[in-house]
């Protein structure tokens, strides 16, 4: 149990759900099970996990704010990556964790390889003299509309991976394109009055080009924002640019 | 930390399990999927293309004999499939170049520009043959 | 019980930051800065987990206004705080924070600007003016992308999914920290010259909205004989979704304000009766207590809550002007025009916590406290966007100092090899156990939080407290000797976590019920019906409790007013308690 809810007396029916388990302490292979939970009306697949928990199934998964602001409780669900606390509950649902990332058990991914990716690409306003932060600071040069659209397109994103697991030409870590998720914050960072880097260029090493305009995560975006139309943004610039015509080499991102 | 596996969906078995499981991928996954195939098609017909044509031309006779087998009605149904997909691929690609040409223009109304303009076309050109 | 289940490893730095949140990231970048070598361990991911993310509000730190300035802006704390409040950490807080918002900014964050390029700001309840900058309604989210990024341009190194369970001490000083690392189950010692001490509040020990708030740090303060200072206020929120099932968060006061009214399950305007003027705009203190007295008296809703409705607006009214709540609601299936939603009150923050001197110090040498895990800052009661500026001044004060500490003591630590062996032990007995009469976690929390509900929450009186206390001092004898983990796992045992936990929930609560029992008034975050009125001539003084040899020792303190004095601010003398 992570959140105190009210004692569920009357449920309005019992679903079956599925859930991939995997505990790597014994099996080799994730295997599916079936759990009877009871349904009350507006619950939420996270709501049947913690439910399953209290009552001895520890099934393993991460869960945090419940309110749609950490993204830790992505799971593929029927298939399609969402977040666990903002998915209504559905009888014969199919519950497995994200399928882009390494399973470390049940529903629990390892994604330590994301920071490292961020750090790679250097995902910080990067200049070459920061001037120190003081009281009498002017704000950063930003007019008030190019603010409302850097919140509204960037910065609601709370990276839950649901877009890297839904691209198909991101499927692992070994994939020429980094993924929607990367795009959406080289563009964030771009956006930004301090940043002087390259974006463009690293944007083109990233393997932008591979993006085949499925918009797939956009679909799936629990905020709603379509990291897939600033890809496009971003890549009508690499293909403006002549020194990026044929490509760079993976090894040279950062 | 134990065995570590990793349970990687294969874009065809995504595809299945979205659709048969009530949460259907966005009209542009279907319609890539859709140019991948149109355009596995064609490069297989460039092949054919080729091949028929080279054996056309080694002689009188043998064009003779090309061009009758070519009358048969089979070879127009596929031909007027050919004009299906040739039309949309040409199609969903000029999309696809517009999208990255005009970043902020919207996809979805795109697509389904896309698939009109193959149908109507597509209408066109198979009562044209027909 | 000697068989040692759970395996060990041994880590080193300078400074090691236990917490994930806002406070933490400043702490470890500004102990970074100053050429520490930092580890940070967070209960949950790093950027992911804590309370930070979630705050909507604001940053209460730019003084726009002329007449606006931090003796304002203290004396609005003070105000709102009952003066309970530490005046020196608040001076600090005022006067240092302007320029967090700059340096956020250089890390990657932007915030509201008005037309002419300055912050925009908005009033909070309590304040003079309006000085909160904010980042739409997502500022802690903002603010934390920034903090990440730059935690990562630094090369802070981080264990993610760790949770400290001990501090350890050596000659009285703080030397390190137990650490179990969830996916391996592994029990660390990470030696560190500074332990800075970062977690979340404890308001999830209440149903909290939260229960990320569990209060760990407080525990750990206390066992490695720190300070807590003012553990009886919390903080509420009046109105918070309850029913339907599984919805989270505020109903927000826009609710109430565009004429959403709170019903009694008599179909009753109940605010009309104790507030015939206001109604249901009656303040948020004054909202939770009348909330909870309809509850009490039987006409609650029927899943425990209290209704609100908005059937009686037009629908096209409430799709405009409720559009967050609505949407909300919609997005669960729920549709909010035609039937009423419940909420209650429930707590989002306490305001005591470990004692700290101006340095972040608190009375074991080497232990550090910043953020949510202090008390002293909001007193009896905390304003509305003070928390993320308190969080942010305290949290780069904390890492500068322990850095300078660490820096001009240069020798390692020695390892308390007998210490970590006793948690070793713990944790390991509390793992291999099988008594006769087990117990699991769940049940025992759910009690526990539905007693301090009913006999901590809102209202406190002296019986339904004594009952708790009662129930405290049970279940901290025969509960907790027999507490089992049923799961054996040693990868991603949330189970042996959550029983950890318990025992931190146990040490906070006897805590807050013993200051709440002696605090014979009612101040801020703290009402009692026996006892309704602020009493000013007896309690402005803090409680200050400290453990010495496994006994929880109190203190009573004068509160000083080296800044503020009472005669300073009339209208405070004149001003009713909050709660009336």
């Amino acid at each position: 149990m992570t959140c105190y809810l009210p004692p569920i007396d009357k449920p309005d029916a019992i679903y079956n759900i599925q859930i991939l388990r995997f505990d790597p302490e014994k099996d080799r292979y994730p295997h599916w099970e079936s759990y009877q939970v009871p349904f009350v009306r507006t619950m939420t697949v996270i709501e049947a996990l913690e439910y399953l928990w209290d009552q001895g199934e520890y099934i393993a998964f991460r869960s945090n704010c419940r309110e749609f602001t950490c993204g830790s409780c992505a799971m593929e669900i029927n298939g399609k990556p969402a977040l666990a606390c903002d998915t209504l509950l559905e009888d014969g649902m199919r519950i497995e964790p994200l399928s882009r990332f390494p399973v470390i058990k049940d529903l629990v991914v390892d994604t330590s390889t994301v920071p490292e990716r961020f750090k790679a690409l250097k995902l910080w306003p990067e200049c070459k003299h920061r001037e120190p932060a003081t009281k009498d600071s002017p704000p950063l040069p930003a007019a008030k509309s190019a603010i409302e659209h850097y919140r509204e397109t960037y910065s609601r994103c709370i990276e839950c991976y649901s877009c890297l697991d839904a691209c198909p030409q991101s499927d692992s870590d070994e994939s020429p394109y980094f993924g929607p998720l990367y795009m959406l914050q080289l563009a964030r960072v771009m956006e930004h009055p301090l940043d002087e880097k390259d974006r463009v260029a690293q944007a083109a090493e990233a393997g932008i080009s591979h993006c085949i305009n499925c918009y797939e995560c956009a679909n799936v975006c629990p905020m709603n924002l379509s990291p897939a139309t600033i890809v496009n943004e971003l890549r009508s610039k690499t293909i403006r640019r002549l020194d990026l015509l044929f490509g760079r080499r993976r090894k040279e991102v950062g | 930390m134990g065995d570590v596996t990793r349970s990687r969906k294969k874009v065809t078995q995504r595809f299945l399990e979205r659709t048969f499981r009530g949460r259907p991928m966005g009209i542009g996954s279907y319609v890539w999927m859709f140019q991948r195939l149109t355009g596995l098609v064609l490069a297989f017909y460039l092949g054919l293309h080729l091949l028929v044509l080279g054996s056309a031309l080694k002689g009188g006779a043998s064009f003779n004999q090309v061009m009758a087998m070519l009358e048969t009605p089979w070879i127009k149904v596929l031909e007027t499939a050919l004009v299906w997909v040739a039309l949309f691929h040409t199609a969903n690609g000029i999309r696809l170049v517009l999208l990255d040409l005009v970043p902020s223009l919207n996809q979805r109304s795109l697509a389904y520009g896309a698939l009109v303009v193959t149908i109507v076309l597509g209408a066109m050109g198979t009562s044209f043959m027909w | 019980m000697n068989k040692r289940v759970i395996e060990t490893k041994k880590l080193d730095c300078e400074v090691l930051v236990v917490g994930g949140g806002a406070a933490a990231c400043m702490a470890a970048i500004s102990a970074k800065e100053q050429g520490a070598d930092v580890l940070l361990v967070d209960k949950g991911q790093m950027g992911k987990s804590g309370c930070s993310p979630n705050a909507h509000g604001g940053m209460a730190l730019y003084h726009k206004d002329p007449r606006d300035g931090w003796r304002v802006h203290t004396e609005d704390t003070l105000m709102s705080g009952g003066f309970l409040n530490d005046q020196e950490l608040v001076r600090i807080m005022t006067q240092e924070s302007r320029r967090f918002v700059a340096l956020l900014e250089r890390f990657g964050c932007l915030f509201d600007r008005d037309e002419d390029g300055t912050y925009s700001v908005r009033r909070f309840g309590g304040h003079a003016y309006a000085r909160s900058v904010f980042s739409g309604d997502e500022t802690g989210h903002e603010m934390m992308i920034g903090l990440k990024k730059e935690m990562l341009r630094l090369g802070v190194s981080y264990m993610d999914e760790t949770m400290a369970t001990r501090i350890i001490t050596a000659d009285g000083r703080a030397v390190g920290a137990a650490c179990l690392h969830i996916p391996t189950g592994e029990l660390y010692y990470i030696r560190a010259g500074a332990v800075i001490l970062a977690t979340a509040c404890a308001a999830g020990i209440w149903p909290s909205a939260s229960e990320r708030q569990r209060g760990d740090g407080f525990s750990l303060a206390l066992q490695a004989g720190a300070e807590l200072v003012d553990m009886e206020f919390t903080q509420y929120h009046p109105t918070h979704a309850w029913w339907p099932f599984g919805v989270r968060g505020s109903v927000s006061e826009g609710f109430r304000s565009e004429g959403g009214y709170l019903l009694n399950s008599e179909g009753e305007r109940f605010m009309e009766r104790y507030d015939p003027e206001k109604k249901e705009l009656a303040t948020r203190d004054k909202v939770s207590v009348c909330i909870y007295k309809e509850i009490r008296a039987g006409r609650g809703a029927a899943h425990g809550g209290i209704y609100a409705s908005v059937a009686h607006l037009p629908s096209k009214y409430v799709e405009e002007r409720l559009r967050v709540i609505f949407r909300k609601y919609m997005s669960y299936g729920y549709d909010i025009r035609k039937e009423p939603i419940e909420v209650r009150p429930r707590p989002h923050y306490s305001n005591g916590g470990v004692k700290t001197n101006t340095k972040c110090q608190t009375r074991i040498p080497g232990l550090y406290a910043a953020g949510a895990v202090t008390g002293g800052v909001h007193g009896a009661n905390r304003l509305g966007s003070n928390a993320l500026v308190d969080i942010l001044v305290f949290g780069d004060i904390a890492g500068r100092e322990a850095a300078l500490e660490v820096a001009a003591h240069r020798k390692k630590p020695p390892f308390n090899e007998s210490m970590f062996g006793e948690e070793v032990d713990r944790i390991s007995g509390l793992m291999a156990r099988r008594p006769d009469d087990p117990i699991t976690t769940p049940p025992l929390r759910r009690k526990h939080i539905e007693m301090m509900d009913k006999y901590m929450g809102v209202l406190r009186t002296e019986e339904g407290m004594r009952i708790m206390q009662e129930e405290v001092a049970r279940a901290k004898e025969k509960d907790l000797p027999r507490l089992i983990v049923k799961n054996q796992s040693k990868v991603y045992n949330y189970e042996l976590r959550d029983a950890l936990e318990m025992f931190f929930r146990i040490d906070v609560e006897e805590m807050a019920i013993t200051a709440a029992l002696m605090r014979t008034e009612s101040r801020g975050g703290h009402y009692r019906e026996d006892y309704p009125v602020r009493n000013d001539k007896e309690w402005l003084k803090n409680i200050i409790f400290r453990k010495k040899n496994g006994e929880l020792l109190f203190e009573l303190r004068d509160v000083a007013m080296p800044i503020v004095k009472l005669s300073d601010l009339p209208e405070y003398a004149n001003s009713d308690s909050p709660w009336h």
